[in-house]
């Protein structure tokens, strides 16, 4: 719901946050599936590569290289980043193609 | 120079192919046709015209590098129905399973993006296992900027999906954005699959008690919209398109009509009964006074105590809502209060004038619909009407 790809605007995460789209276990037995059947000990071999992908990509830093998050902010900072957003979107106008509405599924 | 040609030939044939052969004949073997395939069923004879057939995928993690995924598993154009223009995208399941990729992403927000500047529909054919995931993050940016397309499109140009063989995750929430859904008997559309919910719930389901046709057109209500096979949902998605406008700012084709538009129906007097608390079939009505008794039944068996169909009168294309008194008298729930809307107000985004057809007791009373809020639920019905300015 935050993506800005769907509209938000300004996006921040905390240090610890883990930004992907599913969980690593399931995402990690996906894509190294024909990793571990061949392994000789499988469960050592899974732990190492989901260890492996939660380090790589499960983290703020991998989400702002790709611009999904404008910043990572100390906790602290939360209330000011939020006034801060608010006060430079002040003037934001968005420009829609005409129409009477949507369909919203219902 | 003519080596160049040549060269190029060689090129384009090669990506035309699409995935592994014995994956895509053990689909074939499953009555899944090819994405190519499909196209060519849905649109005029040789109207297909394919953008950026040598797109490649960017991606450098887990060997992916290596590895190539002609035209990005989705192929993508334009082309005509009935001669009018319509954008197109059609997933290859035979090339990594139709997963959605950033490049695959972003072919098809450019079908978005020129259906929107050229004010013309689309129809998206899914068939896809969802998010890439050896991407991470690529696949994961386009998923928004398609959902966002789908929104900024609705109730602009009218949208269609095609859910064949299996849509999983992300996937099917862009079907869910559009205005129709039409499946297949032997599809399934779900947002996690079974290896999914049993990982996370430890519960165990099978992939058509997730997401089959018969259980998202009869209890989901998901689904407008089920066809035999993926010949049939070919020709039935160009029947619906032809009742429906190009845009919002156009009405809906206007056909020949064969039927005498001024005829009396001396049978009406039958079919309805004298007493009020007598149920009757509302089809047996409806078919007697629309051109040629030709209706598109959308959401046909689900909450069947209302009808929504297209049809037309005098060639002008109309919806429909109608009470259906054989199913709970006619009575008006949740379920049907819902449906009937979300038609009422489709119809009046893209000037289709609404007829409707009431014999209903009334809404629906009771712990169960109460619990179900038919108040704001039942309240979306009178929305929808109230809202709607077309005749």
């Amino acid at each position: 719901l935050g993506s800005k790809y769907i509209g938000a605007d300004m996006v921040f995460a905390y240090p610890g946050a883990e930004i992907v789209s599913v969980a690593p276990k399931t995402a990690a037995g996906i894509i190294f599936r024909k990793e571990m059947q061949k392994a000789v000990d499988p469960q050592k071999e899974e732990k190492r590569l989901v260890s492996e992908y939660y380090d790589k990509f499960v983290n703020p830093y991998n989400a702002a290289s790709w611009q999904h998050i404008d910043d990572i902010i100390e906790p602290k900072d939360t209330r000011r980043v939020i006034v801060s957003s608010l006060e430079m979107l002040k003037g934001k106008k968005v420009l829609r193609p005409w129409k009477k509405h949507g369909n919203i599924p219902l | 120079l003519q080596n160049k040609i040549a060269n190029l030939r060689v090129i384009k044939e090669k990506l035309t192919r699409g995935g592994d052969p014995k994956a895509t004949e053990k689909l074939l073997q499953k009555g899944q046709l090819s994405a190519r395939k499909r196209l060519s069923l849905l649109l005029d004879p040789r109207s297909f015209v394919e953008f950026d057939m040598h797109v490649t995928h960017h991606c450098n993690n887990f060997g992916m590098e290596k590895k190539e995924i002609p035209c990005d598993a989705v192929v993508t154009g334009y082309g005509k129905i009935n001669n009018r223009l319509v954008f197109v995208y059609s997933q290859d399941y035979s090339v990594m399973g139709g997963t959605f990729g950033e490049m695959h992403g972003n072919k098809i927000c450019k079908v978005l993006d020129k259906a929107l500047e050229n004010r013309a529909p689309v129809i998206g054919i899914n068939n896809s296992g969802g998010l890439r995931l050896q991407e991470i993050l690529g696949g994961m940016k386009l998923f928004g900027e398609l959902f966002y397309r789908n929104t900024l499109l609705s109730g602009v140009v009218p949208q269609i999906s095609l859910v064949l063989g299996s849509v999983a995750g992300g996937q099917a929430y862009s079907p869910g954005l559009t205005d129709f859904i039409l499946m297949t008997k032997n599809s399934n559309m779900y947002i996690a699959g079974p290896a999914f919910v049993k990982a996370q719930l430890g519960i165990d389901a099978s992939e058509s008690e997730l997401g089959s046709a018969e259980m998202h057109s009869t209890v989901s209500g998901v689904a407008d919209f089920v066809a035999e096979n993926e010949i049939d949902i070919m020709h039935q998605t160009r029947v619906l398109f032809d009742f429906l406008p190009s845009c919002n700012k156009e009405g809906a084709p206007v056909f020949y009509c064969s039927d005498d538009p001024s005829h009396d129906v001396p049978e009406l007097e039958e079919i309805i009964p004298d007493n009020s608390y007598s149920p009757f079939n509302m089809f047996d009505l409806l078919i007697r006074v629309v051109d040629n008794g030709e209706l598109f039944i959308i959401k046909e068996n689900y909450a069947q105590n209302i009808i929504t169909a297209f049809a037309r009168f005098n060639g002008q294309p109309v919806g429909i809502v109608a009470n259906q008194p054989l199913v709970m008298g006619g009575v008006i729930n949740y379920r049907a209060a819902e449906k009937a809307a979300r038609f009422v107000r489709f119809c009046d985004a893209f000037n289709l004038p609404v007829i409707t057809f009431q014999d209903s007791p009334a809404y629906m009373i009771g712990p169960h619909e109460e619990s179900n809020a038919i108040i704001t639920r039942g309240a979306k019905l009178l929305h929808s009407y109230a809202e709607a300015t077309v005749p």
